[in-house]
């Protein structure tokens, strides 16, 4: 019986697979990551300060859960609530809350998952509010992003952008893709 | 119409760069503008919002060309085009720049300069150094026209 035809048929097979599982283990993008190890620690009913390199407030967190993942030494929480305070004491701090949150280990990154809502005021003291479904903070920076969709709103604005955008936290000044705005006179 | 002026004024854009802390901010929307409020229509490139007291107070438009149609109160409809346009909501007057022409079923008028006030309906167009182009129809070649 000729069996070099079954042997190339099993050697291309093999090739085959093996090839399939290299490119399923291709670069995919990381997934937040979840803290599957039993956390370190875990904090209830909290408020957590954290400071920057200089020493200064970066921002103060309020939380009933939080959960740290020693591998990563990032930080899991359940509805956060963060106080971002200015760095110019002419700038107004943001207050940002969500259903879900993680903390980078450097605690430069903070991504807010879930019915996102940041507010603050501008500078005719009048309130200020983001939307989103997703926003990711760099508190050291003063800036957020998000490729969610995102509504800003003001007195006599409302401002969506459709593609998300980014802030600059201290300016406030916002980039927004995909928009589209309503204008409606203030009342008098 | 006189009661564009009081409705909300609609806008969408590609982008938008827009200072929100302060009301005296800029607020620079760019491709494809589209403003609706009322009759008022206007198409753009970009789009610059100054406010004011919680109000929009002025509008400075540019686009290859800028277009803008409204419908009077008598039911007519006017539209104009050109360069560079700037909005002034509080005087509510329109000025045209660049290439400028507004029509009118009753005619036109063309020129580097076309000031228009939406409130009375005047126009006044003409700069140091470019003529003015204007042109009436006849009563009987408007119903042809329209």
């Amino acid at each position: 019986m000729n069996w070099r035809a079954p042997l190339s048929v099993a050697l291309l097979l093999g090739a085959l697979l093996s090839g399939w599982a290299v490119w399923r283990q291709r670069d995919v993008a990381p997934v937040a990551p979840r803290a599957n190890l039993r956390p370190d620690y875990v904090l209830n009913d909290f408020e957590l300060v954290v400071l920057d390199r200089q020493g200064k407030e970066a921002f103060t967190l309020r939380a009933p859960r939080l959960e740290r993942d020693p591998a990563r030494k990032t930080m899991q929480i359940a509805t956060p609530v963060f106080t971002l305070p200015p760095r110019d004491p002419a700038h107004t701090p943001w207050v940002v809350r969500a259903r879900a949150g993680w903390v980078s280990a450097d605690a430069d990154e903070l991504r807010l998952r879930g019915e996102v809502v940041a507010s603050s005021r501008d500078a005719q003291d009048r309130p200020l509010r983001m939307e989103s479904e997703t926003l990711n903070v760099f508190p050291e920076r003063d800036r957020a992003d998000t490729r969610s969709q995102v509504v800003l709103t003001q007195p006599g604005l409302i401002l969506t952008g459709r593609r998300g955008g980014e802030a600059r936290l201290d300016t406030k000044r916002v980039t927004l893709h995909d928009v589209t705005a309503r204008y409606a006179r203030t009342a008098r | 119409r006189s009661s564009d002026r009081n409705q909300p004024m609609d806008l969408d854009a590609n982008h938008t760069d827009c200072a929100v802390g302060n009301d005296r901010g800029p607020c620079l929307f760019k491709g494809n503008v589209r403003i609706v409020q009322g009759t008022l229509r206007i198409s753009a490139a970009t789009a610059d919002l100054r406010r004011g007291g919680g109000d929009i107070q002025k509008v400075f438009l540019t686009g290859a060309p800028v277009q803008m149609e409204q419908q009077l109160d008598n039911g007519e409809q006017v539209s104009a085009r050109s360069s560079r346009v700037e909005y002034d909501l509080q005087s509510e007057t329109v000025v045209f720049i660049g290439n400028a022409t507004l029509s009118k079923p009753d005619g036109s008028v063309s020129g580097e300069r076309i000031v228009y006030n939406m409130a009375s309906g005047q126009i006044q167009a003409g700069s140091e150094n470019s003529r003015v182009k204007v042109r009436f129809l006849p009563k009987n070649r408007q119903a042809k026209a329209d």
